[in-house]
């Protein structure tokens, strides 16, 4: 091993003394994975604004913020129930799985009326339960691994997985809940989560990272989703207030499913959320919709990846956002069509409105088309609330403030009325809304 | 009930209102016609307080009330409305929640109760009655996806249901096919009254067929050139404008 990276050594040292320190449970085929990442960990160096995939987004305050592996130990913090389900599904049936710190809180859980077939809950325990599930696709989604999921590999011990067997509709939304930090330090929270939805199969998941306290803490997912023949598939990603998360979410789909992905960044402190799909079998549809209202000096970054690598499907994805204060966004969205994805329909749209000055939004669509029969549009925007909008508004005798917020709502209307949810539709309204400062409509 | 004296206005630094004078009372009716670039956008424009417009100089008087001094939603809260050329969209705001927010905001303004939900309903379906829109409508975001002639009838919606003391109709006849107009004629035919007073403006005398003016007037270069009765657009529509121009011209 050299001594290439200092901040790699760092954590190569934590990771000695994290091993040491936790829970003895936790060992087998993820430590396996974890061992066998170490070697590329150390000769794989954190990016800098330098690299062009991280031109607009500056990671020294990760890199500065001394951070502690969570370990068991801080699975133990105490906690107020009321709080964590404070963002959560009150008046629609859902079943809810607590992760706090990276590991399953099966207490504060609550899982039923579920197919007897669907298996669900930590990635730890059921490793152990169905190895052969496990052997098949955890980690495999993607041969390469960045510094951050390399990362994950070392210090995530657990998360959460989700297997729904062919044929089996899980009708209840699924309710994920990362609890991020402790009262005494700051922690990196590692979780690697996997989603199998096999042929036919259906089901919506929600993955909400809650901020425990006012720390800095970084959350650092790797979510691993494998959509198959035929299924049915919703995910909606948000993030609290506060929070800083730096993750990836793969995503491997085959013919004929049916794929609708969220992100929410509403308030969120700093994000970056890489997001990889590839279509890996004809007539595949996939929205990917992107929401994003920050404040203050709040930092979101969506770098996103669809690769139409079969032909005959269609994918649309839409971002938008609203910038205030002195808060900057980037998007990066790039469509790869393979030389024999003929009849690919692929479109993509960045919207931002900038409310302030000072506000910043890096755009940059990319198309990357080998194919010769396709239909692919991309656009990017960058503007103000439109004043002859605002002006028709007011001259029927309403203000100027709830003029604003129905222009904010119109121009957000397309991402927030897609939400299938109306329960979580209304609460990322909310949301919306109070991140902004802006009176709710 | 509206005054205008001398009025000048100018739009991104182009003179086009070069004083204007007009009164309105109760009861009334005023065509306001005119060659295209004449100035009659403006002056709808100017009296709702359109912040690109800037007024020069003159006076607008409007119920014995300074209306130039008027922030553009107290105007609305008054009592002036404007319907507009070019109606905007608003998606994910419905028709209803738009125009109980309005009418609750103009009855905060004077100082009334708000309206309760059930008395918005029943007023609301008997509006679009008369303007035969669907109810559906109501439940639609505000003009998203509507054609250009169901944009015309929602602003005639929102002038019913608003019911102000001066309705100023901006071009709305144009686009329209004969059905639409006589139906957005209806609308604006069942909102007169002795209490408030309507200026149309258009370019075709054909509206004046469904909606009769009791006075007709030639905008021409940002003043009024020619005042009359009803058979002065009768006149316009068989002689065309030049013969107007050439009479202000004459003055000049």
């Amino acid at each position: 091993m050299t001594n290439k990276y200092q901040i790699n050594q760092d954590y190569l040292v934590k990771f000695a003394d994290w091993k040491n320190s936790k829970n003895e449970n936790s060992v087998g085929f993820i430590s396996e994975i974890a061992e066998n990442s170490k070697n590329l960990f150390a000769e794989s160096k954190f990016p800098t604004t330098k690299d062009e995939e991280w031109r607009f987004t500056n990671i020294s305050n990760f890199l500065k913020s001394d951070l502690k592996p969570a370990t068991f130990e801080d699975f133990a913090s105490k906690l107020i129930p009321e709080s964590v389900f404070q963002n959560s599904l009150k008046n629609t049936k859902s079943i809810k799985l607590v992760f706090q710190n990276g590991f399953f809180n099966e207490h504060l859980s609550s899982i039923s009326n579920l197919n007897g077939k669907v298996v669900l809950g930590s990635v730890d325990k059921i490793s152990k339960e169905k190895p052969e599930l496990f052997a098949k696709y955890f980690n495999k989604s993607k041969n390469t691994k960045s510094t951050f999921e390399l990362l994950n590999n070392l210090f995530a011990v657990d998360g959460f997985f989700l297997f729904v067997p062919k044929n089996v509709v899980v009708e209840m939304p699924i309710e994920v809940i990362n609890l991020i930090g402790n009262e005494t330090q700051n922690l990196l929270v590692s979780t690697h989560n996997l989603i199998i939805v096999e042929e036919n199969a259906e089901v919506k998941v929600i993955f909400q990272s809650v901020l425990d306290n006012s720390h800095t803490n970084y959350h650092n997912y790797f979510t691993e989703i494998f959509g198959g023949k035929s299924s049915r598939i919703e995910i909606y990603d948000t993030e609290e207030s506060l929070i800083n998360k730096i993750g990836t979410t793969e995503i491997v789909l085959e013919e004929n499913s049916l794929f609708n992905h969220f992100s929410f960044s509403l308030s969120a402190n700093f994000v970056r959320n890489n997001l990889n799909a590839k279509l890996n079998g004809e007539h595949i549809e996939a929205h990917f919709y992107g929401l994003y209202t920050e404040k203050q000096n709040e930092h979101v970054d969506n770098h996103t990846f669809i690769n139409h690598a079969k032909p005959n499907c269609f994918t649309n994805e839409v971002y938008k956002g609203i910038l205030t204060d002195n808060s900057k966004a980037v998007f990066s969205g790039k469509i790869l069509v393979e030389k024999d994805s003929q009849k690919t329909n692929a479109y993509q749209s960045n919207k931002t409105i900038l409310l302030s000055d000072n506000a910043r939004i890096d755009t940059k669509p990319q198309l990357e088309i080998y194919a010769d029969d396709v239909r692919c549009t991309h656009g990017a925007t960058v503007g103000q609330l439109d004043k002859d909008s605002l002006f028709y508004i007011i001259s029927r005798g309403i203000p100027k403030e709830i003029a604003q917020s129905m222009l904010i709502r119109a121009f957000l209307a397309e991402v927030i009325d897609a939400i299938k949810i109306p329960e979580l539709r209304e609460q990322i309204n909310h949301k919306v809304f109070f991140s902004l400062n802006q009176r709710e409509i | 009930m509206l005054s205008i004296k001398n009025l000048k206005a100018k739009v991104e630094e182009k003179d086009i209102l070069k004083g204007l004078n007009l009164i309105v009372n109760p009861g009334e009716v005023h065509a306001i016609m005119g060659p295209n670039g004449s100035g009659k956008s403006t002056l709808a424009n100017v009296l709702a307080g359109n912040p690109n417009y800037e007024i020069i100089d003159g006076e607008v008087e409007f119920c014995g009330k300074n209306l130039i001094e008027m922030s553009p939603e107290d105007r609305a809260r008054e009592g002036v409305f404007l319907a507009f050329q070019y109606p905007i969209e608003i998606p994910g705001i419905t028709n209803s929640t738009f125009l109980k927010t309005a009418i609750d905001e103009i009855r905060k303004y004077r100082q009334q109760e708000e309206m309760s939900p059930k008395e918005f309903i029943s007023l609301i379906k008997e509006k679009a009655a008369i303007l035969e829109m669907d109810n559906s409508l109501i439940s639609r975001s505000v003009n998203e996806g509507f054609s250009g002639g169901e944009k015309k009838r929602n602003e005639i919606l929102q002038l019913l249901m608003l019911n102000p003391k001066l309705a100023i109709l901006d071009e709305t006849d144009s686009g329209l096919d004969i059905d639409a107009l006589k139906i957005v004629s209806k609308g604006v035919n069942a909102f007169k009254s002795k209490e408030n007073a309507t200026i149309l403006i258009t370019h075709y005398q054909r509206l004046l067929d469904y909606i009769i003016p009791d006075f007709v007037h030639v905008l021409y270069k940002g003043r009024i050139i020619k005042s009359g009765g009803k058979e002065l657009a009768l006149e316009l529509e068989a002689k065309g404008y030049d013969w107007v121009k050439e009479l202000a011209e004459d003055e000049e």
